[in-house]
């Protein structure tokens, strides 16, 4: 995994206006961007860890469980 | 002024007519009233429900109706609906919104004699572990009020705390209902996740989040959950598995019950008084004939990263309409939280869910050589209002990492954790000891709580503005 560059404003600005489509201001963009920086460092051990062949713990309810 | 009184002696008052609910939900709602400039516990009393409510109970009492909560007054979180009222979420962006139905908890309280006497503060949107509210007011700490009740189900602690009220409801997503009672010296449960429905509450992560009761002691808690968990339909993650009588149960002997320790992550880096009231916990739990295991929780900071990917997300998903067009109207502190999980790529969220799995059948091998796990529930006790970093014997420490890394695995696997009052300070601020269990083993929770309870008295212990 490559070594994560930081998150800044016009990330956010970028992916909020073409991917996200969520108005962002731009005041609010540096809080978000740091925000997001302290997630990835908390995220760390996380996305390295060795997920085998499981599934996600949430899956789509069968019809049988449904009402 | 206050309601000293426990669940049971209330209903036992009101069945046996030496005290009619009318009169118990009066010195609630005076009680309620006379704290609130104070410390804000509350965003909106009920007075008009809570009179309704106490005369229907009167008047099935008189009709001879036996009901478990008969009259005991109570109040909830501003997260669960009640039909006709506003569920403002702590929040200017659902404070018009009007409840069509009320939360299934609530309706089985109210059921059992129980009488709503208003909804509580929270952190906003119950984004947050501090309690502090830019729109109603910041909860304040009944032993302190220049620190933090604890969040975000704060007003849900403060109110117990201050014998305004015996239970409250909280809901739970990374600490919510474990963090307040333990800054404010109460017992709060999360059940197990599945065991008591979430129907008529706001998210805030559909797959962590956990609703449970605040009471002054574990047999009130238990005599709460009996009558909220169940079966709800309504609730897709709702267990079928029956309920058990934890108010019953919780006298059994834990004579040579195990107690798991972990001392790497939940004991590492606490607070000297801290450290110090849990060790004389565990060493009661000996004294009690209980058996000291040491454990070890694989994968925990793993959890943290796991925890995060999951709940910004979720919380984003439910709020994005919102932050489309009124972002504005979000408190500054949690505008930026709600935003940033719009940015958490799909493939983190599905990874995390698929940690789960893995990390709960581990768990589910170390769960298997002790009967409770004994943590501490924060590593000290409430800080100052405005405090951002914890000072501790390891190192400072953020606030967020602080509080909410000893609580937060348990809502990522879903066990039942209960938070009881386990010491105080030199300054007189409680310390909270967390207990937590197998899958829906709460009469386990119970039966250890229960019975360490009848040994101390922390439990009993009241803030100082309680018995001006």
């Amino acid at each position: 995994m490559a070594a994560p560059t930081a998150i800044t404003s016009d990330t956010i600005d970028r992916l909020a206006t073409e991917i996200v489509q969520v108005p962002i201001a731009p005041s609010q963009q540096p809080a978000i961007a740091g925000l997001l920086n302290a997630l990835a460092g908390d995220m760390q051990a996380f996305r390295k860890f060795d997920l085998r062949n499981s599934e996600p713990a949430t899956t789509y309810t069968s019809f049988e469980g449904q009402p | 002024m206050s309601v000293p009184d426990a669940c049971l002696t209330i209903a036992a008052d009101v069945l046996g007519r030496r005290r009619s609910a009318r009169e118990v939900a009066e010195a609630a709602l005076k009680a309620a009233g006379a704290y609130q400039e104070q410390f804000h516990a509350f965003i909106r009393m009920t007075p008009d429900i809570a009179r309704q409510q106490a005369d229907e109970v009167d008047r099935r009492v008189k009709g001879g109706l036996k009901m478990p909560l008969a009259g005991v007054p109570f109040a909830v979180k501003d997260l669960f609906d009640v039909q006709g009222l506003p569920t403002t979420y702590g929040s200017k962006v659902f404070a018009e919104r009007i409840a069509t139905a009320t939360a299934v908890s609530i309706q089985k309280l109210v059921d059992a004699g129980a009488v709503l006497i208003g909804k509580l503060n929270l952190h906003e949107c119950a984004f947050g572990f501090t309690g502090e509210n830019p729109h109603f007011g910041d909860c304040k700490n009944p032993w302190d009020p220049s620190r933090i009740a604890g969040g975000s189900s704060s007003g849900s602690a403060v109110a117990v705390a201050l014998n305004i009220c015996p239970f409250t409801l909280g809901s739970d997503t990374g600490g919510s209902i474990r963090q307040p009672a333990a800054l404010c010296g109460v017992t709060g449960l999360k059940p197990t996740y599945g065991r008591v429905s979430r129907t008529g509450g706001l998210p805030l992560s559909w797959t962590m989040d956990h609703v449970g009761p605040i009471a002054r002691s574990a047999p009130d808690a238990a005599l709460v959950t009996r009558v909220i968990a169940g079966h709800d339909p309504a609730d897709e993650s709702s267990s079928r598995r029956p309920v058990p009588d934890y108010h019953a149960e919780r006298t059994a002997r834990i004579r040579g019950l195990r107690v798991g320790v972990m001392h790497q992550w939940f004991f590492e880096s606490l607070d000297p008084e801290v450290a110090a009231a849990i060790a004389n916990a565990l060493q009661k739990f000996t004294d009690l004939g209980a058996v000291q295991v040491e454990v070890a929780l694989p994968h925990l900071e793993e959890i943290v990263g796991a925890h995060r990917a999951i709940i910004f997300p979720e919380a984003s998903a439910f709020h994005q309409p919102y932050l489309q067009n009124q972002s504005d109207r979000y408190g500054d502190d949690i505008r930026p939280l709600l935003q940033a999980g719009l940015f958490i790529p799909a493939v983190h969220y599905l990874d995390a869910q698929r940690a789960r799995r893995v990390i709960r059948r581990e768990w589910a091998k170390v769960f298997e050589q002790i009967d409770v796990l004994v943590t501490p529930t924060t590593p000290m006790a409430a800080t100052r209002f405005g405090q951002q970093v914890a000072d501790l014997p390891g190192g400072p420490k953020p606030l967020v990492r602080a509080y909410l890394d000893l609580t937060l695995p348990f809502n990522f696997t879903g066990h039942p954790a209960v938070s009881i009052p386990c010491g105080f300070t030199k300054s007189n601020l409680p310390i909270g000891m967390q207990l937590v269990g197998k899958p829906f083993a709460e009469s386990m929770l119970f039966r250890f709580a229960s019975q360490y309870q009848q040994e101390t008295d922390w439990h009993r212990r009241v803030p100082p503005a309680a018995n001006a």
